[in-house]
Order: C-alpha cells, then sequence, then structure tokens
C-alpha cells in the first residue's frame, strides 16, 4: 500500500523500550524476572497504563482493540487507542483474524507503541466465533501465516508477541509454539489456562514448566500470565516455571504498585490514578469509579464506604466525596503519591 | 449498581463486533460445529480469508450459518491511511498538562463542534473536571457555565440530564468556594 504522503518513520527500538531486550535482560541487569501489566478490556487505558509505571512495571499493555474496525473507522480509532509521550514501553494487542487486516493494522499503529501482540486468549463467545482471541490456538495455521507475514515485512523494527492460553493437551501448546517461532514471534506469553478454564481455578504452572522445558527454540523467550497478585508470586511463578517475565493482570487492578512490593495498595496509587485521569480527561465515569472501587476494597474500605461510592454519580461529585472522607494530594503537595495507608479525614479508621 | 467484572467485560466486547456490511448465508451441516469438543455454543470456528488483498472472510457461526465480513479495498484503505496520519495526526495524544485554558478558549468558539457526539462532550468537560480537581474554581467556572448553555439544547427526552447536573454541580460549588476564599 503506498500513500502520497510520508508515513511516520518507526520508533527506534533502544535498550530503554525494546520489549524483547527488556524481557531478555531483566534478571542479568535487575535479578528478578521482567514484570508486565497485562491487557485488560476496558480498564487498561492511558491513566491507568501510567499509574502502574509508577511501581516497577516495566511493559504495558493496550487492551485488546480490533484490526477490523480500526483500519476502517476513524471514530473506533479515536475511542480505543490514547496515548503520550511516557506511555512506553508499551504494547498495543490486536483483536484480528486475517492477514491483511494486521498487516494493514501494523502500518498504522507500530509507529506510535514499541511492539504489538495478537491476542490468542480472550474466550468471550462473540469473539471466538468471528475466529478472533482462543480460537487461534486451534488455528494454528492462519496464527503462524500472521505472525509470518508481519516479521518478514518489518523484520527487527517490530516486535511482535503471541498471548496464548494453553490446549487440552499441552504438548499441542508445545508444537504451536514452536511452530510460532518458526514464524518469527519475538516472545510468547501463555496464560496457564485451557480456553475453557474458569478464572476462579489455579492456573497451571506445571503446563507452562512443561512448555518452557520442551519447546525447541530454547532462546525464544517466554512470559507467564496467570494469579499473579503479589510480588512474591511473580517470583515463584518466575522460578518454577523458568520463565523470562511474569504478567499480572487481575492483580494490578486491584493494586497497580503489587511488582513494586506492596501486597495491599497503597494509597498514593490512587492519588496517582486521580491525578492522570484528570490530567488526560476523556475516562468515561464508570471506569474511573470501577477503579477505584477494586483499589479502595483492596485496601479494606469498609463496605458501606464502598455502597456510598458506588452510589456517587459524577466525576466532580467523586471527588468531593474523596477530599471529604481522605487528605487527597495533589501533584506539587508535599508527599504526593508516597502515603501508603488510607489517610482517613477522621481518627477513626473505617475499615 | 455494582456489576460482576465479567459481566462488565462481555457487555463491552459486544460493542465492537463487526455487523455492517454482513450478508448471512445459511448451510445445512454447520450445525455439527455446535457440540464440537462437547461444548454447547463453544464450537470453534476457522474463518476463511476469501480474497488475500482486501481481507474479506468467511465465518462460520453457530448458529448453522455463514457471515461474510466485507473486505476493505486500496482505495478505501487509502483513504483511511490519508485520514488516520494527516488528518487526525495518528492516535490522539493526552499529556499531562495538555488541558490548557488556551485551547478551550479555542474549542468553544469551535462552531463546526459537535456537541451532539458523547466524546465532544466529554473532551470539554475534562477541563471543567480537571480544575474543579485542582480547586482552581475561577477556572472551573469558566469553562463550566458556557459548557452547560452549550450542552442544555442537546438534552433531549432528558438524555443527557446528569451531563447537566454535573455542570451545575461545578458551577454551584465553584461559586460557593469562590465566596468563600475570595482570593482563588
Ligand atoms: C477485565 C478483564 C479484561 C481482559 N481483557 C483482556 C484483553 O483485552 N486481552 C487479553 O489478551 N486478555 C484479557 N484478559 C485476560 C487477562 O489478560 C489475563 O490473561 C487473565 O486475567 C489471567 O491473568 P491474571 O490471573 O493475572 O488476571 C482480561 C481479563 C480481565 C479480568
Amino acid at each position: 500500500m503506498s500513500l502520497s504522503v510520508q508515513l511516520p518513520t518507526a520508533k527506534k527500538l533502544t535498550k530503554k523500550n525494546d520489549p524483547l531486550h527488556i524481557i531478555k535482560t531483566r534478571s542479568q541487569t535487575h535479578c528478578r524476572p521482567a514484570t508486565i501489566a497485562g491487557p485488560m478490556v476496558r480498564y487498561s487505558k492511558l491513566a491507568f497504563r501510567q499509574t502502574c509505571r509508577q511501581y516497577d512495571v516495566d511493559i504495558v499493555y493496550t487492551p485488546m482493540i480490533l484490526a477490523r474496525e480500526f483500519v476502517r473507522n476513524g471514530h473506533a480509532r479515536m475511542a480505543d487507542f490514547t496515548t503520550c509521550d511516557e506511555d512506553s514501553p508499551l504494547i498495543v494487542q490486536v483483536g484480528v483474524n486475517n492477514v491483511p487486516d494486521l498487516l494493514k493494522f501494523t502500518e498504522m499503529v507500530y509507529p506510535y507503541c514499541d511492539g504489538i501482540g495478537i491476542n490468542c486468549g480472550c474466550p468471550i463467545r462473540e469473539q471466538v466465533r468471528e475466529g478472533i482471541g482462543s480460537a487461534l490456538i486451534y488455528n494454528g495455521e492462519l496464527l503462524c501465516d500472521m505472525v509470518k507475514a508481519v516479521k518478514d515485512k518489518y523484520r527487527d523494527s517490530v516486535r511482535l508477541e503471541t498471548k496464548i492460553r494453553i490446549h487440552d493437551d499441552v504438548k499441542d501448546t508445545v508444537k504451536l509454539c514452536d511452530d510460532l517461532c518458526e514464524a518469527g514471534v519475538d516472545w510468547i506469553t501463555v496464560h496457564g489456562r485451557t480456553r475453557t478454564t474458569r478464572s476462579s481455578v489455579p492456573v497451571n504452572l506445571d503446563a507452562i514448566k512443561f512448555i518452557r522445558e520442551n519447546m525447541k527454540y530454547q532462546d525464544v523467550p517466554l512470559v507467564a500470565n496467570g494469579d499473579c497478585f503479589t510480588l512474591n508470586d511473580c517470583y515463584r511463578i518466575s522460578e518454577y516455571t523458568k520463565v523470562d517475565g511474569v504478567m499480572a493482570v487481575r492483580g494490578l487492578l486491584c493494586n497497580p504498585a503489587l511488582f513494586d512490593g506492596y501486597d495491599k495498595c497503597p494509597w498514593g496509587a490512587v492519588e496517582l490514578f486521580v491525578h492522570y485521569a484528570m490530567q488526560f480527561g476523556g475516562l468515561p465515569y464508570q471506569l474511573l469509579q470501577h477503579h477505584l472501587y477494586t483499589m479502595l476494597e483492596n485496601m479494606g474500605l469498609d463496605k458501606l464506604l464502598l455502597k456510598e461510592l458506588m452510589e456517587i454519580k459524577n466525576t466532580a461529585h467523586l471527588i468531593d466525596w474523596l477530599d471529604e472522607m481522605f487528605v487527597l494530594k495533589r501533584k506539587g503537595d508535599p508527599g504526593f503519591s508516597k502515603v501508603v495507608e488510607m489517610p482517613f479525614r477522621d481518627s477513626q479508621p473505617k475499615i | 449498581m455494582l456489576r460482576r467484572m465479567s459481566e462488565l467485560v462481555s457487555s463491552f466486547s459486544g460493542l465492537h463486533i463487526a455487523s455492517a456490511g454482513s450478508k448471512s448465508v445459511v448451510t445445512p451441516s454447520d450445525n455439527a460445529d455446535l457440540t464440537k469438543g462437547g461444548r454447547r455454543n463453544q464450537a470453534l470456528t476457522k474463518p476463511i480469508t476469501i480474497d488475500s488483498n482486501t481481507g474479506e472472510v468467511l465465518v462460520r457461526k453457530t448458529t448453522g450459518k455463514t457471515k461474510v465480513r466485507r473486505g476493505q479495498s486500496a482505495e478505501e484503505y487509502k483513504e483511511q491511511l490519508r485520514q488516520y496520519f494527516l488528518e487526525e495526526k495518528g492516535p490522539t495524544r493526552t499529556e499531562e498538562d495538555a488541558l490548557k485554558m488556551e485551547d478551550f478558549d479555542l474549542l468553544i468558539e469551535d462552531e463546526s463542534f459537535d456537541y451532539a457526539l458523547k466524546q465532544v462532550r466529554q473532551k470539554m468537560v475534562s477541563y471543567a473536571q480537571k480544575y474543579y480537581y485542582e480547586r482552581d474554581y475561577m477556572k472551573c467556572l469558566k469553562v463550566s457555565e458556557p459548557l452547560l448553555h452549550k450542552f442544555e439544547p442537546f438534552n433531549k427526552k432528558n438524555k443527557i440530564r446528569r451531563e447537566l447536573e454535573e455542570l451545575r454541580y461545578m458551577i454551584e460549588k465553584s461559586k460557593a468556594r469562590l465566596e468563600l476564599q475570595p482570593s482563588r
């Protein structure tokens, strides 16, 4: 596809922002696995991503963006992808079921991110029926064709990841991983559940370990995903499975500081999240409210107060409520984002 | 009402599914997919690429229908590239401190802005929310009052009542707080 106007040049991948370099070297440089904030439809928006970045997260994902919509529709683009200079290293995750859509999507997105990830794990029926998400792990041929098409065209100027679930027979997953490596994938994230495993069932770390041990391509990094809720989990998972990186998702939603060693969400994360949400604007109110709910619930806020929070109808009122209940510092206030415990205005903690 | 996360996710995912331009064809043997793997309604579909230039694909539904997802011609894509790279200048970028009064002053004068669009209203009201959060009640008032006038005509069937309530709330509170602290 040629365009009469100049396309923006690719973002340069350096040691600071190349996700593959980061994943491969964190164990030597930081004595820990790479830490990754995984994709969440709806929630992994810019304000949340930037909050996570303040707490020892190496790489952050966008929510899944559907390629078909993105390449055809300006409104979808506006709603699905907002970024900023500090939003790096960033992986833009794509939901896709054919090569041409993926090539177009890549062309449009790669100048603004540090890598692209193909969602091969989404179990939502509507997507699976389209052949998107977890359907792709049963359609290895198409998935590998898509990977190969992008890597053949862009080589090392675009990093490409696949986030897969495991099969009922994990040997099928080993085969898929080897085929993906053959096709040129840069690294693979394995969510240790099958397409039909509920998230309440513990993640299958033995399967991830088995894949790591049995893949032909030992030099292609693996990232383990599933049930990482604390920094201890992160170390435990990487030590057990011998992977290079650990991805957390639900854990970060309620505690964006988990990779920084906080077992409960620190109050500073609430201040940062509200700050970013107000600075960037445009976050739908229900999302703001839901993020605060999950963080405050994680901190152990009293149920009645959580209920009160959910009854608030708009952003301005929510800010007043936070100010009435707590000492909510603004950027520039001494100690902004550094407080750990909930700073109640009256002396009786409501927990 | 608080909804479970799984409900939120599935309701949201529905928003993005392509529907425009899809044709339905019923083929008799498709129902065989229904119980594949013993999981009703969980049958897998392998989309078939009909046209490897345009991305036209055939997806097989568990309901016994197949659907064609229309492709995108080279011209259509070129036009999207033009819009995206030239007009939209890539994805929306919002830096810290980017919501500035000077920009608001220009935007509020912009007659081409369509306040019927929720995204437009959301963007504009972000200025008021930011000043409110920063306790800059003078500026909050300065943006909330004209926005209220702009929004009001679009309150058909009381559909944007909540947005109007928030603007009125900010106006009322800002005025009261300015009276208490006239220096701000
Ligand atoms: C609300 C929500 C939204 C999600 N959205 C996506 C998504 O867009 N793309 C994706 O690959 N996985 C998505 N997932 C799955 C997670 O990325 C992750 O694989 C799963 O939650 C397991 O990790 P965890 O145990 O750390 O939560 C989502 C999960 C949740 C809870």
